[in-house]
Parts: C-alpha cells; structure tokens; sequence
C-alpha cells in the first residue's frame, strides 16, 4: 500500500458515509437518540477532504488536520483523533507495508480513547479497538496484506453487530450502535481500495 | 486566571471579566444560527423554529485556549452525561498543553445552572485568597457545581421534547408518576429540578402561581431553611424573576444572589417564558 491507495480510500470512505447516513441517523440511538451520527460522520470527513487540493503534498497530515476543525459530533470527535494518530503516521510514505499499517492503526486507535473523558465500549471505540485486533491476529498468521484487511473488515462488522448487546439503549431498540457502524463504512473504504489497487497508487488520487 | 465555558452554562454578565463564553453550534434545517443574539433566536422561535445543538470542535476551544497562553485556564462544562462539549475541550486541552497553555478542563457533573453557580463559586474563591493554584479553584468549581440544585419552570416544554440535551423529557410518558402529574395538572408545564447530572419532573403546573408554589416547595425541603447563595434566570421575562425574589427573600436567609439571562442556546432549548434558579447552601 502507499499514501496514494489510502488517499483513493478516505474519498470511498467518505462517499459510503454519503450513501449511508440516513440509515446511520436512523439507528443512532446512543448516548441519546438524536439521529445525527451519519451526518456528523460525514460532515466531518467531507468538509475535510474538499479543503484540500488532491495534488496536496502531505494530503493525509493534511486531512487528518482539518478534520480538528470540522470535527461534529462525539463520533466526529473521535474519528478526527484517530485519523490524527493513524494517518500522522502514514503521510508521506511511498510504501505502507502491514507492519506500519497495524502500527499506525494502535496510534489512532489510542488517540481515539483518549479524545474522550469515559471512554465505552459498545461505541466507535469498540469497533476502531476490534479492527485492530483482528489486523493483529491476521498479520500474526503470516496472512498477506489483503487478507489481514479483508479477516479485519469482517471481524470489526461482527464487532460493530455485537455492540447491539452492549449498550442498554441499543438493546432496547435492537440495533448496533452508529458511531461503530460508521467507523465500519470507513474501513471498508479504505479496504476496498486497496483490493483494487493494491500497490498501484499512482494517479488514483480523482477516483474513488 | 480565565475561566472558559460553552453556551450550556448560565452565568451572570457581572464575571465576564473573567469567564469567556464559547458558542455551542447551532442550527435549524440549513442555517446556521451560532453566535447568533437573542433578538434573532427570539425571532426564530416565534417563527416556530426548532433548533438542533452541537458542540464546538475542538479547534475551536484550542484558539480560545491560545487567546489566554500568558493566563491559567480553566474550562468548565456540563457534564459529560449530558453533552460531548468537555470531550472536544479536554482533546483541545491536550494539544494546548504541548504547547506550553496551562489548562485544566473542569467536568462539573452537573447542567448548566449549576455549573454557573459552580464557576461564580471559584471566582469568589480565587479573589479571596491572595495565594492559590487553578487547582484549587478548579475543586472549588467542581463541587460547588455537584453540590448545587436547579429548579426551573418550562412553559414552552414542547421544545425540550426535541432538544438533545434534555432528551429524558422524551421518555417521560413511560414513566408513570410523570404521567399521572401530568394528567392531574389537566396539560401544564413542567417544573423542572436539574440535581447534578439528572433532570426530574417535580410536577405540571397550569398556572405560573403554581409553579413558584413548586419551585419554593423543592427550595424549602433541600435547604431546610439554611442561608443560600442563588442565582435567578430567565429566558424572556425578568419580571417572573422579581415575583421569585419577594417570595423567596422572605423565607430564606440569601448569602450572595445573581440573576443571569440564560444564553441565545438554553433559549433555543427552553423556549420563551422559562424561569427558574439555581442554589447553593452555605454551610
């Protein structure tokens, strides 16, 4: 993987948010059901991106940086300090290989629980927290990068689907919790694109 | 010292000296309405607008934060049970002291009125004593806001139904006893008590009368007639505050008193109408 793959990844990640943040307002009902976890995703992200140039040296510390200002909502929160760990560590890198990426990855995800006064389990945080597990465990196997990304996308979504017993709001509506749903959306991103790009990241900033 | 807070936070103009107030985001469909006056809020709710709250993002607070670098701050908010606010503060917070800012971020377990109270409390302490850390006046803040009651009334309680904040409201026809006051009182309003982190439905009145019966009722058996420090607000009408005043200055020995507007944001919530206050005893 390189800083271009992950690029192309963030504007797919931003544009699952788009598709899927009517459906993320609807199950967001914790910590009070106010609906708006898939906007506030998306804005975050969104604003973010289109302040910057996609031929933008360091798009990724870049990016990680505006989303401080766009940051909406906990879950914005949130995710604007993870990428600020995960993505501060990965800008500038021609070649991101498993190692940098699952090392990266545990700097967002401490960020990410350190943005907030009591972190929960059953939220964002439990799924950022899953992801890295499972890239842990499959880079441990000596699985290659695409299947270490594809084993962790499908442990954090069975994650994500767990928080419906987490919380007692979540229970009582049934569904899981929209902060980790969106972190889901992100991942996939990310994830999809490298198994479309692998290791050619030349010019695919404009694609997503 | 300067102390920061959010828009969640009642507190009198008389500590503006020392207290910067930042706005919480505020919207209504696609307007922005942050920053935005009590004139033009005001207009909006007669409009029948409802607003919708967010916090501020945490590079917000860090340039506020930046404003005071040659002071001690401390940044006092709502409790984390009732808003994100003090997570975007205590990140700013974080990155403020890498660079060299002191900070100390303050979650008072408590709503507004009481952080209020809470922060007047440390002010007046901070100015009492010629030596003392922004610790210690961030303790003081701290419990003073834990130990402080609110009460206020909502006549326009329809807002609150879809306001974040007080979102408990929403769940109120589950709760039986709720529903029985409700229904006694033939379709008041609700009297509120903000007591540390939870809010409680005392009762419904129909009348205003029967409001400040129930506020004084909930002062009198929290007090037990000991000597208070109040603070009264409102949301439109500072006259419904002098009828508090003549019944509870009577009754109750008054230590120190404030009355405080409540800001563009708790107006957005509360609507028009609302009154109330918050209380400290003095031991």
């Amino acid at each position: 993987m390189n800083s271009d793959v992950l690029i192309t990844g963030i504007k797919r990640a931003v544009k699952y948010l788009r598709e899927k943040k009517k459906f993320l307002d609807n199950i967001n009902v914790f910590p009070v059901e106010d609906n708006d976890t898939g906007d506030n995703l998306f804005e975050t992200l969104n604003q973010a991106i289109k302040e910057i140039k996609d031929t933008s040296p360091h798009f990724l510390k870049k990016f990680a940086e505006k989303t401080f200002f766009t940051a909406r909502g906990n879950s914005g929160l949130i995710i604007s300090q993870f990428f600020s760990g995960f993505l501060g560590e990965l800008d500038g890198k021609n070649k991101i290989d498993p190692e940098i990426f699952v090392k990266a990855f545990e700097t967002g995800r401490k960020r990410a629980y350190d943005a907030v006064s009591k972190p929960l389990e059953g939220t964002i945080l439990t799924a950022i927290k899953e992801t890295e597990k499972a890239l842990k465990k499959s880079l441990s196997k000596g699985d290659g990068f695409v299947d270490t990304l594809k084993f962790s996308l499908k442990n954090g979504e069975e994650a994500v689907l767990r928080t419906k017993e987490m919380l007692q709001e979540l229970r009582e509506k049934n569904v899981p919790d929209a902060g980790a749903y969106g972190f889901y959306y992100i991942f996939k991103g990310i994830v999809e694109c490298y198994e479309t790009y692998g290791d050619r990241g030349d010019n695919r900033k404009g694609k997503s | 010292m300067k102390i920061v807070t959010d828009e969640s936070t009642i507190i009198p103009e008389e500590f503006s000296e020392y207290v910067e107030i930042i706005p919480l985001r505020l919207t209504c469909g696609k307007r922005d309405y942050t920053g935005a006056g009590h004139n033009e809020i005001l207009r909006a709710i007669e409009e029948g607008k409802y607003f919708k709250t967010g916090m501020p993002s945490p590079a917000i607070f860090l340039e506020v934060y930046r404003k005071y670098k040659n002071d001690k701050v401390i940044s006092v908010h709502v409790s984390s049970k009732i808003s994100g606010v003090i997570n975007s503060a205590i990140t700013a917070s974080k990155m403020a002291r890498k660079e060299g800012i002191d900070v100390v971020v303050v979650d008072s377990k408590s709503a507004g009125p009481a952080c209020g109270i809470g922060i007047m409390r440390g002010i007046r302490y901070y100015e009492s004593k010629k030596r003392t850390t922004i610790q210690k006046v961030a303790k003081v803040i701290a419990e003073s806001a834990q130990k402080s009651y609110a009460v206020m009334a909502v006549p326009e309680s329809h807002r609150l139904i879809k306001i974040r904040p007080i979102e408990g409201l929403k769940r109120f026809f589950k709760n039986p006893d709720y529903f029985v006051k409700f229904l006694r009182s033939r379709g008041g309003f609700p009297v509120l008590a903000l007591i540390g982190e939870g809010i409680h439905i005392i009762e419904f009145a129909r009348e205003k009368s029967k409001a400040l019966e129930y506020m004084i009722n909930f002062l009198k058996e929290k007090t037990k007639n000991k000597r208070i420090s109040i603070m009264y607000f409102y949301s439109t009408e500072k006259r419904f505050i002098y009828d508090l005043e003549e019944l509870i200055e009577n009754d109750f020995e008054i230590k120190n008193k404030w009355i405080a507007r409540m800001t563009p944001v708790t107006l957005s919530a509360v609507g028009r109408y609302a009154f109330g206050f918050s209380f400290y005893i003095d031991e």
